[in-house]
């Protein structure tokens, strides 16, 4: 089962860097970017258990906390145009409207 | 024994929801159904994963720290894709309808649907999705 | 079963790169150098090399991620195309290129016990870390024992990171009006 896991992750892998590569719009690579950070969590998981080394799980955990930090880190800069940026202003003036 | 069968069953069931997201990603046609496979992956796929693996090593450092990382990967995904969510519709990228059933919704939802329309058309990007993207975010770094 | 997943890792990896080269919206770019540092980080660590995978992960993904943003600011979000080939410089590429590969036909074949790596420098160490009073672990041991002047450096790195995490988690009482300042602007 762990084998049957491990080479769907791959798969899934895969397919995320193919649309990663095609993605017709940033969105898609940003969403396909975010999914082989998840998928590698996951596939540390599977093959840690694989090969009876599960403490590759605490390299697994800063993966999945880097991935999100990554992700958001892009999307507010392709929100905002910066990173300095007092996002609770801008999201007052949002929400009024 | 019935712990191997369990956590297999999970595991299987993990490593399919994972191949069904996978073959979403590559089939459906735009970014917000995308979203959706995706999503389907990060949660599905990776709680049933990681249900399997806790079943099997049970109460240990090892099953606390795979709580932990159900927990992160559970609730930072919905996260993660809701902000791609909301910065595309901020880019100006219309979601692919047949037709639009936001403006012709009934009265309970009224409210909120319409002030995510206008938020959508605050940007006002007419020409096409592609050619706007890198202009709206060159624009906003040029300043 | 590891190679496998080596082959399907340095596939995908060789896919990433081709897509960056031809990728002209650097934030594209920025977002496909970041799934390259995590199928890298993967290949690290199905090598069995877990600190590096650590450090590129965190390296790769999380800071250079804000450092290209944030160099990204500054300039245009698009790639201009190279106005005319430069022949020099493909000619100093290929032939580095070829000095290295040329270069590794010399080294002993990877993991065979019989390197000189293995016969003459590790014995020594693995004898020797047992009498001096090191590190349990043979790899701290020579890390910040016998090369404890090469790391004084990275230690010196890793205390600042420690007193920087101590100021962080300390400075969150201090500056409460602040915080109450942004609540109330998010309120209204």
């Amino acid at each position: 089962m762990y084998l049957f896991a491990t080479i769907a992750i791959l798969i899934a892998m895969c397919c995320a860097v193919a649309r990663a590569v095609v993605g017709p719009n940033i969105f898609d690579r940003m969403l396909a970017a975010n999914t082989i950070g998840s998928l590698a969590v996951l596939l540390l998981v599977c093959f840690g258990f694989l090969m009876g080394r599960p403490e590759w799980l605490d390299i697994a955990l800063t993966y999945g906390l880097l991935n999100t930090a990554a992700t958001l880190t892009v999307l507010k800069y392709y929100r905002h145009g910066d990173l300095s940026v007092d996002a609770d202003h801008e999201k007052g003036a949002d929400d009024a409207g | 024994m019935l712990v191997d069968l369990i956590s297999g069953l999970f595991i299987g069931a993990g490593g399919l929801f994972v191949l069904i997201g996978a073959l979403g990603i590559i089939r459906l046609p735009d970014v917000f159904s995308r979203m959706q496979s995706v999503s389907l992956i990060e949660t599905v796929g990776a709680g049933l994963l990681c249900m399997g693996f806790i079943v099997k090593v049970g109460f240990s450092l090892v099953g606390l720290k795979l709580i932990l990382l159900l927990t992160i990967i559970f609730f930072l995904g919905p996260v993660v894709t809701h902000a791609v969510a909301q910065a595309a519709l901020a880019a100006g990228v219309k979601p692919l309808l047949v037709h639009d059933r936001r403006s012709a919704a009934t009265k309970a939802d009224a409210q909120p649907v319409s002030a995510s329309v206008d938020k959508i058309k605050t940007p006002n990007v007419k020409a096409s999705v592609k050619k706007a993207l890198p202009k709206s975010g060159s624009k906003k770094a040029d300043i | 079963m590891e190679i496998l997943v080596d082959a399907v890792l340095l596939t995908l990896l060789v896919v990433i790169t081709l897509a960056i080269l031809f990728q002209r919206n650097l934030f594209a770019v920025v977002l496909l150098a970041g799934a390259y540092s995590f199928l890298m980080a993967s290949i690290m660590l199905v090598l069995d090399a877990v600190d590096v995978a650590m450090t590129e992960a965190a390296v790769g993904a999380g800071i250079s991620t804000a450092l290209f943003l944030a160099t990204l600011y500054l300039t245009h979000g698009k790639e201009y195309l190279q106005p005319n080939f430069k022949f020099q410089s493909i000619l100093v590429v290929v032939l580095a290129g070829g000095m290295l590969i040329w270069g590794m036909w010399d080294m002993p074949e990877f993991g065979v016990m019989q390197a000189p790596l293995h016969e003459n420098t590790a014995p020594g160490y693995l004898d020797a870390s047992k009498n001096h009073l090191m590190p349990p672990n043979v790899v701290t041991a020579v890390l910040a024992d016998y090369r404890s002047f090469d790391t004084l450096g990275e230690t010196t790195v890793i205390f600042t990171a420690g007193i920087g995490v101590l100021l962080i988690l300390r400075g969150r009482k201090k500056p409460k009006k602040s915080k109450n300042k942004a609540e109330n602007s998010h309120e209204t």
